[in-house]
C-alpha cells in the first residue's frame, strides 16, 4: 500500500522528536564519537528525507498548476474570440456600405 | 420610374426605419455593463495582473535563496547536500521544470486579467462610428434616397448607438460566462499559491525553511563533531583532513552562512505573510466579482481592499529589494 505524503510527514516529525529526546539524554562529556556520529547521521538522513517529501509535494501540486493553466488559457482564448466577434459588427457595416457602393456603379441608365 | 420610387420608398425609410431602430434601442437598453460593473472588472483585472507578477518574482526569489544557501553548505561539505539526489541538490527540488510550470500558471493568470480588462473596456465605438458614417454615405448615393446632412448624421448616430448597445449586451453575456466558468480554476490557483507561500504547508517556501533548519542543526553538529573529535573525521566524510586554521576558517564561514540564511528566511516570512493576505483578498474580490456581474448593486469594498492589499505587497517588495541593494 503506497504511503501518502501526510504519513511520511508525520513519520519524519515523530523521528525528529525521538532523535531530539535521545540527544538530550546523551551526556555530551560521556558520549562516544560513535554515538555522536550515529545521531549526526540520523539527523542528516532525516533532513534529506524531508527534502524528498517536499520535492514530491511540489511535483504533485505542479500537476494541479498545469490543469489550472489550461483552464485559464482556454478562458483567455474564448475572450479573445469574443473581442474579435464584437469587432466584426463594424466590419459588417463597412461590407454593407461597400456593397451599396458597388451596386451604384452598376445602376441602370 | 424615379418619382414613383421616391414616392413609395421615402415614407417607409423615414418613418419605419427610425421606429425599428428605436424599438431595438429600447430592447437593448440595460443589457450592457453598468459603469460600476465595468469599474469592478477593470480594477480586479489590473490588480490581478500585478499579483501574478509578484507571485512570479517571489517564486524565483525563493529558488535563488535556496540555491545560494545550499552552495554555501556545499562549500562546507554539508552532509545533507547531495548533487546526485534531485531532492537534495543545490535547488533541493525547486528545479527549473517545477518553476516553469508555476510561471506558466502565473503567465496564464496575467493574460486572463489582460483579456478580461480588454473585453470589459474595449468600446470599439470609434471603429463603429466610422463604419456607420461610411454606411450612411453609401446609402445617400442610392437612387431615390434623399437625405439632408442633419438626417444623415442622425441616422449614422443611431446605427452607431444600436451597434454599441448590441456590442455591450454581447460583452456582458461573454464576461458573465467567463467569470462563472473560471470561478473554480481561479479559486484552485489561489489555494495553490497560498500553499506555496505558506512555510508550514510543506510546499515551495518550506524548502527554504528546511534548508535553514539544515544549516542550524545537522551542519552545525557536523562542524562541531570535527572540532570536538580533534580532526577525527567520520569515515565517510570525503572532505580533506582539516587543519586547525581551516577549522577556524570554516567556523567563520558557517557563522556568515547562518546569518545569511536567517536574513533570507526573515525576508521570505515578511513576504509570505503579505502574500497570503493578498491571495485571501484575491479570493474575496473574485467572489464579489462573481456576484457583481449578476447583480450590480453589490458593494465593491472587497475589490477595493484587494487593490489596497496588492499595493502594500508591492511596497514591501520594493523596501526589501532596496535593503538587499544596500
Amino acid at each position: 500500500m503506497p504511503t501518502t505524503t501526510n504519513e511520511i510527514s508525520r513519520k519524519i516529525t515523530r523521528a525528529s522528536t525521538t532523535l531530539s529526546k535521545l540527544e538530550k539524554k546523551l551526556d555530551p562529556k560521556k558520549a562516544t564519537d560513535k554515538q555522536k556520529l550515529a545521531i549526526l547521521k540520523a539527523k542528516q538522513k532525516l533532513a534529506i528525507k524531508k527534502q524528498e517529501m517536499l520535492a514530491a509535494n511540489i511535483a504533485e501540486s505542479g500537476k494541479k498548476y498545469e490543469t489550472v493553466t489550461q483552464a485559464l488559457d482556454d478562458a483567455s482564448d474564448q475572450m479573445e474570440k469574443t473581442i474579435e466577434d464584437l469587432s466584426k459588427l463594424a466590419e459588417t457595416l463597412k461590407t454593407i456600405g461597400a456593397a451599396i457602393d458597388l451596386l451604384m456603379k452598376f445602376k441602370p441608365a | 420610374m424615379k418619382s414613383a420610387m421616391s414616392m413609395t420608398c421615402r415614407p417607409i425609410s423615414f418613418l419605419a426605419a427610425p421606429l425599428a431602430l428605436a424599438v431595438l434601442c429600447l430592447g437593448l437598453t440595460g443589457c450592457g455593463l453598468t459603469v460600476r460593473q465595468q469599474s469592478a472588472i477593470s480594477k480586479f483585472s489590473s490588480t490581478t495582473r500585478v499579483l501574478a507578477e509578484q507571485v512570479e518574482d517571489n517564486l524565483v526569489q525563493t529558488r535563488n535563496d535556496v540555491v545560494a544557501l545550499r552552495t554555501g553548505m556545499l562549500a562546507l561539505n554539508a552532509g545533507t547536500v547531495d548533487l546526485e539526489n534531485a531532492s537534495a541538490d543545490l535547488d533541493a527540488g525547486l528545479n527549473v521544470d517545477e518553476l516553469e510550470t508555476r510561471l506558466k500558471a502565473t503567465g496564464a493568470l496575467r493574460r486572463f486579467g489582460m483579456m478580461l480588462e480588454r473585453l470589459a473596456t474595449d468600446t470599439q465605438s470609434g471603429e463603429l462610428q466610422a463604419a456607420s458614417d461610411q454606411f450612411v454615405t453609401s446609402l445617400r448615393q442610392v437612387q431615390g434616397v434623399n437625405l439632408s446632412d442633419a438626417k444623415a448624421e442622425a441616422i449614422a448616430q443611431v446605427i452607431g448607438k444600436i451597434g454599441g448597445l448590441w456590442i455591450n449586451a454581447k460583452r456582458k453575456k461573454a464576461l458573465k460566462m467567463v467569470i462563472v466558468e473560471t470561478r473554480q480554476p481561479l479559486q484552485t490557483l489561489a489555494n495553490l499559491v497560498a500553499n506555496d507561500f505558506n512555510p508550514t504547508n510543506e510546499q515551495w517556501l518550506a524548502v527554504l525553511t528546511a534548508t535553514h533548519e539544515e544549516i542550524t542543526d545537522p551542519l552545525k553538529s557536523q562542524l562541531e563533531f570535527v572540532v570536538e573529535g580533534k580532526h577525527t573525521k567520520p569515515e565517510d566524510d570525503k572532505s580533506p583532513k582539516w587543519k586547525e586554521s581551516e577549522v577556524t576558517l570554516r567556523q567563520h564561514r558557517y557563522e556568515a552562512l547562518k546569518l545569511d540564511a536567517a536574513a533570507r528566511v526573515k525576508r521570505a516570512e515578511l513576504i509570505s505573510e503579505r502574500m497570503l493576505r493578498s491571495v485571501a483578498s484575491f479570493r474575496g474580490a473574485h467572489e464579489d466579482l462573481f456576484v457583481i456581474i449578476q447583480s450590480p448593486e453589490v458593494s465593491l469594498h472587497r475589490i477595493d481592499g484587494y487593490y489596497a492589499e496588492i499595493d502594500s505587497l508591492i511596497r514591501l517588495s520594493r523596501i526589501l529589494a532596496a535593503k538587499e541593494k544596500k
